[in-house]
């Protein structure tokens, strides 16, 4: 599904009636968990408003949009996948959930992911895992596992996720969409739940190239509200989609070498190899570090969740456990029953590895480690257009199969960490569809060169015959 | 005395900006619980401080008030803790980038005798909720207005030798607070609060005691006596050959059982995992910025007292009264604008006006003598149209209905009787009908005298010009 | 990680745990940290902190109240209230 398809249905059918068929069509065929709530009356009030007095010619007019449920939509339910959250409602719109108002948008309703964006799988959700809509027996990627099946399973045309540590990219490639990373403070982050903030990006999910550019035109832009945003114009887009444009691709070949899966590996070089017979140049870089990517990342965004993490504590707001005899018991008991596993997992690591005795070591190193990498790719990204990668690598994997496997899906990131670490823009391409599952490839830019991304990604699109 | 007491304080002081330090909720008190509150100060998921460009420009005056250095280039940084009136249950402040430090602020320990103490550094941080565990049986009350008003932590080097400094210095601070107009620093409403560190050592050993620390206490006059209580405590065990029994820890003043008594040890201390806030990227601060903030003119309560004793030869023990508020200082200002005498006007100001103040608990901004009045009181008093003893009642009247000083000497027929002609006519009256007391003066009777002053007042209800009549009936009496 | 750490760390976390799941979480942060160790051996050096510094005028607020429409929405949000106060159970204060 994608948003000319929308833009169709309404000249024949009319907005309302358009909108009440994608909610019945979720009501019915939301096998997939994908949703956890649905924004109905609101949507439909919105939609009728709309018909009646909006304006058409705005860019996303009627265009209904899942937003991730740590996105907040005022009046509505926003649980970050979470039991302690389950009864709150969010006071206030994200700035994103303005302008995607004021772009014409409906929001249709609030999509299932891992509990406070930690997961991989989106199997660590309080309200049951995610499937897969290319087989349902599968993951879905997380831990915008919920946006990511909900546009794949063509419930609807685009959704926004969140994006830490590959939370957009690697559902979307799990489920054969397009995810975007945006450059770090292209977009506000006001009224995400953070996770952590150093490396939190909110990013469009689609099922085109066209339809992520529509997104991201909507969203992007300097917020008052939100000190990391930047202020950087967009740029013009409306000349690349057939351009003749040579880039200059960076590839890391050492990188791949670790563990990638062989129908990545394969279907990555085929499509490396049509650009370079296409006339676009490759050069192989050499990316030394590797081997603290993960680590860094593991350190860094726990250490910021725990603190980000610390307010739910059933004293202002959320689930609050009765019946405890001390200020104490009543947090640590309501953050007991309230999170799960893998939060108390990366709360621990998290405090741990800034606590007095241990932060130097883990912490303080993690951040110069970081520093590092961000020099290396920057420097990397001075002499080549993108950096190109698989997205994942692995293919998605059964429910269930790797859920004890922490180390395993935290390794899963590998490729994708490195954009959130150094704040650069990264897009998730899929490339070709292999039974089920498609494999895809990533495209790493310099800092707000988005436009490097979605030029390039037209050109793989045209490549591989793009989504059918 | 063979001790020395090292002290050295920190303070926090609410800013009085319009708005909180991270969100544009309204800093206002007495409001009802939890209304100036938004997602941001309230801490919901999703929601992010923006720096509040008022409590860094209060900040930077401060520090030039304190000749400090600045710390142009600066960050915030959490502080990790849970406690239910921290929204966040983490705090933004500063952590190792204070936004100055190195700084002093004059004390004077008598008239000409200054000390410096020394400012290690003032930074930027938010206040927290109100608790309340009196208010209900069974619960803890919360509210959140007061959770994210920006405060500034001052730190002193331990510079102060005596309670008395330390007094001194809290009583200099708020004036200096005042006097930049950036906060009340009332300690009582808690907008200002001290947290005193105290050891005591042999005066010719090197070697620092231990620290204590002492906190709740509600007042200076409590700060001093908490510090008084503790060093005593601390002098007797040294005495005793005990030292070792003087623990690093924080003590608690009692306020109505005067003394300390043990809080918690250090070695509890919570560990805060500072780290710098990844929502409020580093910044610089402006030349243009700084330069704005040069350019705002204010003269500090010193420097003030200075001047007035200088200008006006007013006394050290008036001019300090008079520059103890800045609000009095202007008003002092502005009635020696209108009538020059700067002792007088100080003199009725100290002895009249605050007197009458102090009654009704009021403070000079909200009284009905408006400085151009009290000028005017003055002005009738000099050029003899009314006496002195007049002028205390017409002051009185003019505080009660906020009348014009000349309507009301008008309207109530004060207006002192000073011709010497009439004065002359009316004593001469006077003598006529007391020809007796006359005869009994002249014969030696001098406490008659009092007596036809007194009826000369009476017959003038009391509005005769005493030095005048004086004379002339002192004339009279001796033809 | 020994015993003494693990009741810091629960303290500073404030989360209570039940004996299997904290044996459990404890195996797997173990393993955690192990992995990460790797880390150390990235060289010592010194992190400037406030090397990515912006312009204050691009990130601060004007000293100017806004006041937010929907405190009705916060305080709905409580899971106790009294009067206007959010309601916890009475503790001990400092």
């Amino acid at each position: 599904m994608k948003i000319n398809n929308i833009k169709d249905k309404i000249k024949e059918n009319g907005l309302k009636e358009t909108i009440s068929s994608i909610i019945e069509n979720i009501k019915n065929e939301d096998i997939y968990n994908s949703f956890l709530s649905l924004n109905e009356q609101n949507a439909m009030k919105r939609a009728e408003q709309l018909e009646k007095n909006g304006n058409r010619k705005k860019p996303l007019y009627g265009v209904p949009v899942s937003i991730k449920d740590n996105i907040a939509v005022k009046n509505l339910r926003m649980t970050c996948g979470s039991k302690i959250l389950k009864d709150y409602k969010a006071p206030y719109n994200a700035t994103v959930i303005k302008k995607l108002k004021e772009a014409g948008a409906v929001i249709i309703g609030k999509t299932n992911m891992d509990e406070f964006a930690m997961g991989v799988s989106n199997e660590h959700s309080a309200f049951g895992p995610v499937k897969n809509p290319l087989n349902t027996e599968y993951v879905p990627g997380g831990s915008s596992g919920g946006s990511a099946a909900s546009v794949s399973g063509n419930l609807v045309p685009v959704s926004l996720g969140s994006d830490t540590g590959g939370s957009v990219r690697q559902p979307a490639a799990f489920t054969g969409t397009y995810g975007l990373k945006p450059t770090y403070g292209r977009v506000s982050r006001y009224g995400l739940t953070a996770f952590a903030s150093s490396l939190d990006q909110i990013g469009p999910i689609a099922n085109s190239i066209d339809d992520i550019i529509s997104l991201y035109r909507a969203i992007a832009g300097k917020d008052d509200k939100d000190s990391t945003s930047v202020d950087k114009t967009l740029d013009d887009y409306n000349n690349i989609k057939n351009s003749n444009r040579k880039f200059k691709i960076g590839i890391l070949k050492s990188l791949l070498e670790e563990d990638t899966n062989v129908k990545i590996k394969n279907d990555y070089y085929e499509v490396i190899d049509r650009l370079k017979k296409e006339g676009h140049e490759v050069v192989d870089l050499k990316f030394d570090k590797s081997e603290y990517i993960v680590p860094v990342y593991q350190i860094i965004a726990p250490a910021e969740a725990s603190s980000n993490l610390a307010r739910f504590d059933g004293i202002r707001y959320g689930s609050r456990k009765e019946g405890t005899k001390s200020k104490e018991e009543l947090v640590s008991k309501t953050r007991d029953l309230g999170f799960g596993e893998e939060v108390k997992r990366r709360c621990l690591v998290g405090t741990f590895v800034l606590s007095s005795g241990y932060s130097e070591k883990y912490y303080k190193k993690a951040l110069i480690a970081r520093k590092m990498i961000t020099k290396s790719l920057k420097e990397k990204l001075n002499k080549v257009d993108v950096i190109a990668t698989p997205t994942t690598p692995n293919m998605p994997f059964k429910i269930g199969e790797k859920i004890e496997n922490i180390l395993y899906m935290y390794k899963s990131d590998l490729f994708t960490i490195p954009a959130n670490l150094s704040g650069l823009p990264a897009l998730s391409i899929p490339l070709y569809r292999n039974d089920d599952f498609y494999t895809s490839m990533q495209l790493m830019g310099k800092p707000f060169g988005e436009i490097d991304l979605f030029e390039l990604g037209y050109k793989i699109e045209r490549i591989t015959g793009g989504k059918k | 005395m063979k001790y020395e007491s090292i002290i050295g304080l920190e303070i926090h002081t609410q800013l009085k900006t319009n708005t909180k330090a991270f969100c544009h909720c309204k800093v206002e008190f007495g409001q009802k619980p939890n209304t100036n509150i938004c997602p941001v100060c309230m801490g919901h998921p999703g929601s992010l401080p923006v720096v509040n460009e008022k409590m860094i420009e209060y900040a930077l005056l401060l520090g030039r008030a304190t000749n400090s250095k600045i710390n142009t280039k600066t960050k915030f940084d959490r502080k990790n803790y849970f406690y239910p009136d921290i929204p966040k249950n983490y705090q933004i402040t500063q952590y190792d980038y204070p936004i100055c430090y190195k700084g002093n602020l004059k004390i004077a320990l008598d008239e000409d005798n200054y000390k410096n103490i020394g400012i290690t550094r003032i930074h930027m941080e938010e206040d927290t909720g109100k608790v309340f565990h009196d208010k209900n049986e069974k619960n803890t009350l919360i509210d959140y207005n007061r959770a994210g008003v920006p405060l500034l932590e001052i730190v002193t080097e331990p510079d102060m030798r005596t309670p008395e400094e330390a007094y001194l210095f809290l009583t200099e601070l708020k004036s200096t607070l005042r006097y930049l107009g950036i906060s009340e620093a009332n300690m009582e409403k808690g907008e200002l609060r001290v947290d005193v560190n105290v050891s005591v050592k042999k005066k010719n050993e090197d070697e620092y005691g231990t620290k204590v620390e002492l906190k709740n206490m509600n007042s200076f006059k409590a700060v001093k006596e908490a510090l008084e209580y503790e060093i005593k405590r601390q002098k007797k065990l040294i005495k005793q050959g005990k030292s070792d029994k003087i623990k690093q820890e924080t003590r608690m003043w009692l306020e109505n059982k005067s003394k300390t008594k043990v809080m918690r040890t250090k070695e509890e201390a919570a560990d805060y995992r500072y780290f710098p806030e990844p929502d409020i990227p580093a910044f610089n601060i402006s030349e243009e910025f700084i330069e704005e903030v040069d350019s705002i003119e204010f003269e500090l309560p010193l420097e003030k007292k200075e001047r007035l004793k200088s200008d006006y030869q007013l006394s050290e023990y008036d001019a300090s009264i008079i520059t103890s508020e800045i609000d009095i200082a202007n008003y002092f200002e502005d009635v020696v604008a209108g009538f020059e005498d700067g002792k007088t006007a100080a003199n009725w100001i100290i002895n009249e006006l605050l007197n009458l103040m102090n009654e009704d608990d009021k403070n000079i901004n909200e009284i009905k003598v408006s400085a151009d009045k009290l000028a005017s009181i003055l002005q009738l008093i000099d050029e003899d149209k009314i006496s002195g003893k007049i002028g205390k009642k017409l002051l009185k009247e003019v505080y009660k209905t906020g009348k014009n000083p000349k309507e009301i000497v008008d309207e109530k027929g004060w207006s002192q009787v000073s011709d010497s002609s009439k004065l002359e006519n009316i004593i001469k009256e006077v003598l006529e009908e007391n020809k007796e007391a006359v005869e009994r003066y002249k014969n030696g009777e001098d406490k008659l005298f009092g007596f036809f002053m007194g009826q000369v007042m009476k017959k003038t209800k009391g509005n005769a010009n005493p030095q005048k009549t004086n004379e002339i009936l002192r004339r009279l009496l001796n033809q | 990680m020994n015993e003494d750490a693990v009741k810091k760390m629960k303290k500073l976390i404030s989360i209570s745990l039940e004996k299997e799941e904290e044996k459990r979480l404890m195996k797997d942060f173990n393993k955690i940290i192990d992995y990460v160790d790797k880390i150390s051996e990235i060289e010592d050096d010194n992190i400037d902190y406030l090397e990515n510094s912006r312009e204050l005028n691009k990130l601060h607020h004007e000293d100017s109240v806004e006041v937010f429409e929907n405190t009705e929405e916060i305080k709905k949000n409580f899971p106790k209230k009294l009067d206007d106060y959010l309601a916890v159970p009475k503790y001990i204060g400092e």
